[in-house]
């Protein structure tokens, strides 16, 4: 499913970063929780949205994720997520 | 979760304050009990019922009126400006709406059990106000729904059908004073169809296309699959009224093969929605969802049965039961249970930034009772129908009421969990 998952997504230095923009709902959900819910997804994640995402805070909370606004470009909602729960790593891993 | 006050204060404008949606959700709740309470009166004249007054047609209204409209409303308030990224310009007509509605139903269904001209006629004009004033302001909001053209064209769809029969019903009110209709029971089966499936039929297959792909994580359904739902059910809708008022069985029949078409459709849709979704443990909620498809398919083919005069005992009380309790109601409580808890936590989260888990706001227990009682109930009173024992149906009803006070505890647990989240802020 994760390879059919809507909207855009690419790697940078700061992360994943999702870009739901211009999807029609629930696809903007899908996208981010799909993207979240693979296995090696620790964080941070950088979403472009263009609405505050209000459907998606209660299934970021049960998902241990914390989401905050950061600045974006006009007519953008910028989120910043990041883990809660992630396990200290081990010495020499 | 950290939310700067600037990006909640986008968040909370198009969010309507938690007490104008959960008024509405918590009412509904209320008159759950109530409606099984009225059948348990009525049992006796259950399987042979054809329309009149009485504690079976207040049953029906209060299931109708009170439980699924009562609830489409406030989800429709709820939902629509966070769709449409359109708030409510006002948050005063929508409180009116309630204040409206909620007396002008008690006084409909008294008027229903008494026959009190008064209760009959000023409840049925408090509700029907109460509906234009639902319809304006949803209209309102769904033509901006440019992002979801399929989901607005069915509450369109619904909205007009809501119209019509709340004219028709007042009609009908006022008729049971005067008797100046010349056929009564035709124009109330039409005013019954046009409820059940022309507006809150259309709402539940419409909504569906947005809650269950956003429940089980799947991406959008075919927007001409959803097209073709809408065009077959309504054009059902109008041939059956059709065939209702000029007496032609044929067409009936014409009508639900037609309905049927558009149920297997929507059947296809949510399975493609099952299917491809990322989310496979979908909990209890969906065990009545799941449920609420098949009852809608056996409702079906029971009310095609009823009209081919295939002998079917009490075939169309049975029909109205499974329709109405069987998929309906069940739809409804799986909807609720799911969006009760979600809802809470979206506006616990645009108050303080750190939402209620839905975990913590959803009680398993009153809601696993509920279910049980439920179908137990669903079973009792299809079998006492078709067998005519109304103590079977007492019963089924008993149980039934059981089962919704239980789904009360369930709502209580969701606002008393809200409200200690307010007040440990």
């Amino acid at each position: 499913m994760s390879d059919a998952l809507p909207g855009k997504h690419w790697h940078a230095d700061d992360g994943l970063h999702i870009d739901v923009r211009g999807l029609p709902p629930p696809e903007p959900m899908v996208a981010i929780l799909g993207q979240l819910e693979k296995s090696d997804q620790n964080g941070p994640v950088t979403v472009h949205h263009n609405r505050d995402p209000v459907y998606l805070y209660p299934e970021l909370a049960e998902r241990g994720w914390t989401c905050t606004l950061v600045p974006g470009e006009a007519n953008e909602v910028r989120l910043l997520l990041t883990r809660l729960d992630l396990p200290e790593q081990a010495p020499g891993k | 979760m950290s939310i700067p006050g600037s990006f909640l204060g986008g968040a909370k404008s198009r969010l309507l304050p938690a007490s104008v949606p959960f008024r509405f959700f918590v009412t509904a709740c209320l008159f759950h009990p109530l409606a099984w309470l009225a059948l348990l009166v009525g049992a006796d004249e259950l399987a042979l019922y054809m329309g009149g007054p009485g504690y079976v047609l207040a049953a029906i209204h209060l299931l109708t009126l009170g439980v699924l409209t009562m609830t489409a409303m406030g989800a429709s308030y709820q939902l629509l400006p966070v769709v449409t990224l359109r708030p409510f310009d006002r948050i005063w007509p929508a409180k009116a709406s309630f204040w409206l509605f909620l007396p002008g139903l008690i006084l409909l269904a008294s008027g229903m059990i008494t026959t009190d001209a008064f209760a009959l006629n000023w409840g049925a004009g408090l509700v029907v106000l109460s509906l234009v004033l639902f319809v304006a302001l949803s209209a309102n909001n769904l033509r901006r729904a440019g992002n979801l053209p399929v989901v607005a064209a069915h509450g369109w769809a619904a909205m007009a059908m809501l119209l019509i029969l709340a004219v028709i019903g007042a009609i009908l009110a006022a008729d049971l004073e005067s008797g100046f209709l010349d056929d009564h029971q035709a124009l109330a089966i039409i005013h019954m169809t046009l409820a059940i499936f022309g507006f809150m039929g259309l709402l539940a297959i419409g909504f569906s296309l947005v809650l269950v792909p956003m429940f089980t994580l799947s991406r959008s359904l075919s927007a001409f699959q959803g097209w073709l739902q809408l065009s077959l059910a309504t054009t059902a809708i109008l041939t059956i009224s059709t065939a209702i008022w000029l007496e032609l069985q044929i067409l009936g029949v014409a009508a639900f093969i037609i309905g049927l078409a558009a149920a297997a459709i929507h059947l296809w849709l949510m399975r493609n929605a099952l299917r491809t979704g990322m989310r496979k443990r979908l909990g209890l909620s969906f065990v009545l969802i799941k449920s609420s498809w098949g009852l809608l398919a056996v409702g079906l083919l029971t009310g095609l049965a009823v009209l081919a005069k295939i002998p079917i005992p009490n075939g169309p009380a049975l029909f109205g039961f499974i329709i109405l309790a069987g998929w309906l109601l069940t739809f409804l409580a799986g909807i609720l249970q799911r969006i009760m808890p979600f809802l809470a936590s979206m506006h616990a989260a645009g108050t303080s930034g750190m939402p209620p888990m839905l975990s913590d706001l959803t009680a398993q227990t009153p809601l696993k009772i509920h279910a049980a009682c439920h179908f137990a109930a669903l079973i009792l009173c299809s079998t006492g129908i078709a067998l005519d024992w109304s103590i079977v149906i007492e019963i089924g009803a008993a149980i039934g009421f059981v089962g919704s006070m239980s789904f009360l505890g369930f709502a209580a647990r969701v606002i008393l969990a809200l409200k200690s989240h307010y007040n440990s802020l």
